[in-house]
C-alpha cells in the first residue's frame, strides 16, 4: 500500500470506474428508500449532478451483475428484487437528441410532427438492441456463475425467440424475413446505422423502409419482453428495467427549439404511460427536468400521474438533512463510503465501527474556535461602543481575554434594542447571553464576526461540520474528504512509512482542505450549462450576504445567510424564476418553502447556498431563524447588477428569435439593410 | 515536407500570389472582432475578390450586448468601406440546426465560383467545422483555401455559459455499435470548461493526447498551461505529457494526428479547444476519418474576444492554408 495515494482521489463512481472496482466501493446505505428501483413500475430518479443517481443506475447494468458474481460479493439486492434484466439508453450519447437537426421529408408541409415519430422508433430499436446485448452478457456469464437470472439461452432457444419476436405486428414487417437470432441483432444494428448515417447528413434520404415501418415507441420494447419470457430465455418472473439516462438534455432541447423540443418528452412520456407488465422503465434525470408541464404524451391530451404511472425517488430529499436529524441516512451512507475508499486504498478497518469520527474528530467546540480566531489580541473580537459606560467596557475587555465568543455575544447583546440595561448593571453569570437558544442561533454569526475582526479564515472542522458542509451530496462529501486527505499528505509527505494506521487528522489541517474543496466547488460551478451566469450570481449572493451579516452588530438577524421571496413574486417574473430554478436545479442554491412571519400570510420560499460554498464566502453554513425577506425588485436589481436583463421599471422589450434566444434589441434594426451590395 | 504530402501554407498574400487562381469566392463572417475583416482586407488589396457571402451571428442577449452592438457597427463600417460581398450578409445565430447551417453553405456553392476561401477567424466552431466538411464533398470546388487572422490580442474572459456536451453539427457518432476509442485529442486552450465531463465516459481506456500550441504570447502560456493542469489534476492516469505543435502549423498538427492514430486506424475523438489553427487540422483529419468532434459550445462570446489585428508592417497577419489545390485534397489519410 502507498500511503501517498489519497483514497479519494477518484470522485465520481459511476460508468467511469470499472465493475469491479464498482463492486468494492458500492454502499448499499444509499438503498435505503430507493427500493422501488428494483420492484416493477417505472421509477423516476431525481436528483443533482452527484447525488448518486448513476451509482444507483449502475446496478442495474448486467455488466455490475456480473462483476459482483465474479467476485462472490452478494450483490446489494437479492431474491425477488434482484430478479431481472437492465438495458437501456444515454439519450446523448445514442444521439436521439440529434432527431430534429435536419428535416426528415423537406416536402412534408408538417415535418416537425413526424419528427418525433422516428425519434420514438429510434429509441425502440436503440433500447431492444440494448436488451439483446444484456441477454448475451448475462447468458454467456451468467451459467457459469449461477446468477439469478440465468437464462437458457442455447443458440436454439435464441433462435427461435428471434423468430418469434420478428413477426410480431409492432415491427409493421421490417423484420419478416429474419430467421436467426444473428440476423436479428444484424438488422437491429443496420437500422440503427441507416439513423445515424442519415444525421450526419452522410445521406440524403432517411432509407424508404424505415419510413413505412416506424414502430410505435414502447411497443418493440413490450414485445421483446413478452418474447424472452414466452421463449423461455428468461424467467416468468425476471422483470425487464430498461433505463433513460439523461433525460434533463431534452429540456435543454425545449430551451434550444420551441416548436419541436417539448415532444422529445412526450415521446417518452408515451412510453413510461403504457403501463406494461413486462416492462418498466427507470428514467434518470435532474429534478429541474421532471415537472408538471412536462407530462402530456405524444398525440393525446393524457398526461403521467405520479403513483399510476410512476413513483418517484428523489435522491435530493432523501439525503438532505431535514428538521429531524435522526431520519437523516446521509450520515450512515456517507461513513460507509468512507470505509470503503479507505479499505480500498489498503487501510486496515476492522473493528472500526465510527472510523469517520475517529479520523475526523468532533470538531472544535464554539469557543475554542473564538480563542483560536482571536489569539494573542482577543480584544479584536468586540467592539466597543463609545456611549457605552465605563465599566462595561471594561467587562467586555476582560471577558473577551478569557471567552472571546461570550464578549461578542454579550457584545451584541447590549446593542439590541430593551437589552441595553445591562450596560449599566453589568451581570453576574450565568449571563443572559449564555441562555440557550438565544446563544445557539447566533453562535454562527457571531464566530464569523470574531474571523472577519481578527483577519483569520474560518474553521471548519469534523465528521458533523463536513457532513453538513456535505449537503446531502455523496460527491461533494468525497470531495471534501479528498481535499482534507489532500492537505494532510502534504503535512506527512517526509514521513510517510508502509503502515497501515489510519490517521487522525488535525482539525487545522482540515480546514484548510475544506477551504480548497469549498473554493473547487465555487470555480466547478462554470463547468455546467449557463455556470457563468450562475456563478456571477452565486458571487453576488454570496458577498451580500456576508456583508449584511458581517455588519449585523446586533446580531439580530442570525438567518441572513439566506433569502426569501414570495411565491407570488417569483411567478411574476419568469427570468428571476429560471434562475433560481436552474441554480438550484445545478446545486449552487438549496431551497425551501417556509412558513412567512408577515401578516399577509403569502407563502414564500427561501433559498441558501450550497453549504460546501459557505466557507468561500465565509458564511455560516447553518440555517437558523428568519432568512433575509427580500421583494421581487430587489432580486431584480440584483441580477441587473450582474448584467443580467429583467423585467420591472428598467425592462425592455426584447425580440425573440425562432430559436428561443431573447436576441440583443439593437440588433434586429440595426442592419435594415442585408448589407447587400448595390 | 519530405517524402510527404506537401501542404502549402504561409502568409495570405504570399500563398495568393503562388497559386494560379484569378479571384476568389469568398466565404466569411461579419463579427464583433476586427480581424474578421482582415482577410476581406488582404483580398481587396490584391483584387482578387469575387463573389462573397458573410454570415452574422446575432449576439444573444446578455451583459455583453451594448459592446457587440456597437463593434457590429464599427465592423460594418469597416466592410463598406472594403466593399460589401456581393451576396451580402446572412444573420445565422449561433443554435441553427444542422441543416440550417449546412444551407448556408449550399446558397454559397450555387454562387460560388471553383475558388473558395473560406474565412475562420471570427466563425464559431459550431459553423465552420461543418462548412469544411461540405465544401470538402463538394465537387465543384477546385481550390479550397482556409484563412485564419491572427489578433493584437485576446480578452481575459472569451465566452461564457457554454452548453452541455455535444458533438459538432456532421461530426457526430455515425458507426453502430461506437467503436471502441483509442485516443482523445484535446487542443489546449484557455479554458477546459466542461471537457472533463467530456473525458470522463473515456477515462479508463483512453489516451489522452493534449496538444499544446507553442510558442504562445506569454500571457497565454501561462493559461494554457492552467488547462493542462487542471486536466491533469481531474484525469491523472491518462493524460500524456502535451505535445508541442506549432500554433499556426495545421500540416504539423494533422501530421501528429495522423501518425498517433496509425492513419486513422486507431479510432479517436476530439476536442478542438484552443487556437482555430489547431482545430482546423482537427477538423480536416476528423472529415477524412469519420471521427467524432466534441465541443462544449458557449452561448455567449465577448465581443472583444480579441482586439486589434496583428500586423506585420501594414498588412494583416492573415495566414492561410491550401486545403485543395487543383481538384487535389492535400489533407488525406
Amino acid at each position: 500500500m502507498d500511503k501517498r495515494i489519497n483514497p479519494f482521489n477518484e470522485l465520481y463512481l459511476t460508468e467511469t470506474i470499472g465493475s469491479t472496482e464498482f463492486v468494492r466501493l458500492f454502499s448499499p446505505y444509499i438503498l435505503k428508500n430507493a427500493e422501488a428501483l428494483f420492484l416493477p413500475g417505472n421509477v423516476v430518479l431525481q436528483g443533482v449532478q452527484g447525488s448518486g443517481k448513476s451509482m444507483l443506475l449502475n446496478l442495474l447494468k448486467p455488466e455490475v451483475r456480473l462483476a459482483y458474481a465474479q467476485a462472490n460479493e452478494r450483490f446489494p439486492v437479492s431474491g425477488r428484487l434482484s430478479r431481472f434484466i437492465g438495458a437501456g439508453i444515454n439519450l446523448t450519447r445514442s444521439r436521439s437528441i440529434d432527431f430534429g437537426q435536419r428535416p426528415i421529408d423537406p416536402n412534408h408541409p408538417n415535418d416537425h410532427n413526424i419528427v418525433p415519430l422516428y425519434f420514438g422508433d429510434f429509441l425502440n430499436y436503440w433500447i431492444v438492441f440494448d436488451v439483446l446485448k444484456s441477454v448475451d452478457l448475462l447468458g454467456e456469464g451468467g451459467r457459469h456463475l449461477k446468477l439469478d437470472v440465468s437464462p437458457d439461452a442455447s443458440l436454439d432457444t435464441l433462435n427461435t425467440f428471434a423468430i418469434a419476436l420478428a413477426q410480431d405486428d409492432c415491427w409493421f414487417g421490417y423484420l419478416r424475413d429474419i430467421r436467426d437470432y444473428k440476423s436479428l441483432k444484424e438488422r437491429l444494428s443496420s437500422r440503427i446505422t441507416h439513423y445515424l448515417t442519415f444525421l450526419n447528413f452522410n445521406s440524403q434520404y432517411l432509407d424508404a423502409a424505415i419510413a413505412e415501418t416506424k414502430t410505435s415507441v414502447g411497443s418493440p420494447v413490450s414485445s421483446v419482453a413478452e418474447h424472452l419470457r414466452k421463449t423461455g430465455v428468461i424467467e416468468e418472473d425476471v422483470e425487464l428495467f430498461v433505463r433513460i439516462d439523461q433525460y434533463e438534455e431534452l429540456t435543454r432541447l425545449e430551451g434550444l427549439y420551441k416548436q419541436l423540443g417539448p415532444l422529445y418528452r412526450q415521446v417518452v412520456n408515451k412510453a413510461v404511460g403504457l403501463r406494461d407488465p413486462h416492462v418498466s422503465y427507470r428514467i434518470g434525470t435532474r429534478r429541474y427536468a421532471w415537472n408538471a408541464d412536462g407530462l402530456q404524451f405524444f398525440g393525446t391530451t393524457g398526461q403521467l400521474e405520479e403513483d399510476r404511472n410512476y413513483k418517484t425517488i428523489d435522491l435530493d430529499e432523501i439525503l438532505r438533512r431535514k428538521e429531524n436529524a435522526k431520519t437523516w441516512v446521509f450520515p450512515d451512507f456517507a461513513g460507509d463510503v468512507f470505509r470503503k475508499r479507505l479499505a480500498f486504498s489498503g487501510y486496515n478497518c476492522e473493528g472500526r465501527n465510527a472510523l469517520l469520527r475517529d479520523v475526523l474528530g468532533k470538531g472544535m467546540e464554539p469557543d475554542d474556535k473564538a480563542r483560536g480566531y482571536a489569539g494573542k489580541a482577543p480584544v479584536r473580537a468586540i467592539k466597543l461602543d463609545e456611549s457605552w459606560p465605563v465599566s462595561w467596557k471594561g467587562f467586555l475587555t476582560n471577558l473577551a481575554q478569557t471567552d472571546p465568543l461570550s464578549a461578542r455575544l454579550a457584545e451584541a447583546w447590549a446593542r439590541q434594542r430593551s437589552k441595553a440595561s445591562v450596560t449599566n448593571t453589568v451581570p453576574e453569570p450565568p449571563y443572559p447571553w449564555s441562555r440557550s437558544y438565544w446563544r445557539k442561533e447566533r453562535l454562527d454569526q457571531a464566530l464569523m464576526q470574531i474571523a472577519s475582526r481578527c483577519g483569520q479564515r474560518m474553521i471548519w472542522s469534523g465528521r458533523e461540520e463536513v457532513l453538513q458542509l456535505s449537503g446531502g451530496n455523496i460527491l461533494v462529501f468525497v470531495s471534501l474528504c479528498q481535499h482534507i486527505w489532500g492537505a494532510w499528505l502534504r503535512t506527512v509527505r517526509d514521513r510517510l512509512s508502509d503502515d497501515t494506521a489510519i490517521p487522525i487528522i488535525e482539525e487545522s489541517v482540515q480546514s484548510v482542505g475544506i477551504h480548497e474543496a469549498s473554493t473547487h466547488w465555487y470555480q466547478k460551478i462554470t463547468e455546467d450549462a449557463r455556470g457563468d451566469t450562475r456563478q456571477r450570481f452565486v458571487r453576488y449572493v454570496g458577498a451580500l450576504l456576508e456583508k449584511q451579516m458581517f455588519d449585523d452588530l446586533p446580531l439580530s438577524y442570525p438567518g441572513h445567510n439566506g433569502f426569501s421571496l414570495s411565491l407570488d413574486d417569483l411567478e411574476g417574473d419568469a427570468v428571476v424564476a429560471q434562475l433560481l430554478n436552474d441554480s438550484v436545479a445545478h446545486g449552487d442554491l438549496f431551497d425551501a418553502p417556509h412558513t412567512t412571519k408577515e401578516k399577509n400570510r403569502k407563502p414564500r420560499r427561501k433559498w441558501y447556498l450550497n453549504p460546501v460554498l459557505a466557507p468561500h464566502f465565509r458564511l455560516p453554513h447553518v440555517r437558523t431563524k428568519e432568512p433575509m425577506y427580500i421583494s421581487l425588485d430587489e432580486i431584480r436589481g440584483w441580477m441587473r447588477e450582474i448584467g443580467i436583463a429583467v423585467g420591472g421599471p428598467a425592462t425592455t422589450v426584447r425580440n425573440r428569435s425562432n430559436k428561443g434566444e431573447a436576441l440583443d434589441p439593437g440588433q434586429a434594426s440595426l442592419f435594415g439593410e442585408d448589407g447587400r451590395q448595390s | 515536407m519530405l517524402g510527404g504530402v506537401f501542404r502549402p501554407w504561409g502568409l495570405l498574400g504570399w500563398v495568393l500570389d503562388k497559386l494560379p487562381v484569378p479571384s476568389w469566392s469568398v466565404l466569411g463572417c461579419h463579427g464583433t472582432e476586427e480581424r474578421s475583416t482582415a482577410a476581406w482586407e488582404t483580398l481587396s488589396r490584391s483584387h482578387k475578390k469575387d463573389k462573397g457571402l458573410f454570415i452574422r451571428v446575432p449576439a444573444v442577449h446578455s451583459r455583453f450586448s451594448a459592446e457587440a452592438t456597437v463593434a457590429l457597427h464599427r465592423q460594418m463600417d469597416t466592410l463598406r468601406q472594403l466593399g460589401l460581398p456581393s451576396e451580402g450578409i446572412r444573420p445565422l445565430p449561433l443554435f441553427s440546426t444542422e441543416a440550417e447551417i449546412l444551407n448556408t453553405v449550399e446558397d454559397f456553392l450555387v454562387i460560388s465560383g471553383p475558388n473558395v476561401l473560406l474565412d475562420i477567424s471570427a466563425l464559431p466552431k459550431r459553423m465552420f467545422f461543418a462548412f469544411i466538411k461540405r465544401l470538402l464533398q463538394s465537387a465543384q470546388v477546385e481550390n479550397l483555401v482556409v484563412t485564419y487572422s491572427v489578433p493584437a490580442s485576446y480578452a481575459d474572459v472569451l465566452a461564457e455559459d457554454h452548453q452541455t456536451l455535444q458533438h459538432l453539427p456532421l461530426f457526430g457518432m455515425n458507426q453502430f455499435p461506437e467503436p471502441t476509442v483509442k485516443l482523445a485529442f484535446v487542443g489546449v486552450g484557455f479554458s477546459s470548461s466542461g471537457l472533463p465531463e467530456l473525458l470522463e465516459p473515456y477515462k479508463r481506456d483512453v489516451n489522452v493526447q493534449l496538444l499544446f500550441p507553442f510558442p504562445a504570447a506569454s500571457p497565454a502560456f501561462q493559461r494554457n498551461w492552467s488547462f493542462v493542469g487542471e486536466l491533469k489534476k481531474r484525469l491523472p492516469p491518462n493524460v500524456s505529457e502535451p505535445i508541442r505543435v506549432g500554433a499556426y502549423d495545421v500540416p504539423d498538427v494533422f501530421e501528429h494526428i495522423s501518425k498517433l492514430t496509425e492513419s486513422g486506424s486507431k479510432c479517436a475523438i476530439f476536442a478542438p479547444y484552443g487556437p482555430k489553427t489547431m482545430s482546423l487540422a482537427m477538423c480536416l483529419f476528423a472529415v477524412q476519418a469519420g471521427s467524432v468532434v466534441y465541443y462544449t459550445q458557449p452561448t455567449i462570446y465577448n465581443p472583444a474576444y480579441s482586439t486589434g489585428i496583428k500586423r506585420l508592417g501594414q498588412d494583416p497577419e492573415v495566414y492561410a492554408y491550401c486545403v485543395r489545390v487543383g481538384g487535389r485534397d492535400l489533407y488525406t489519410i
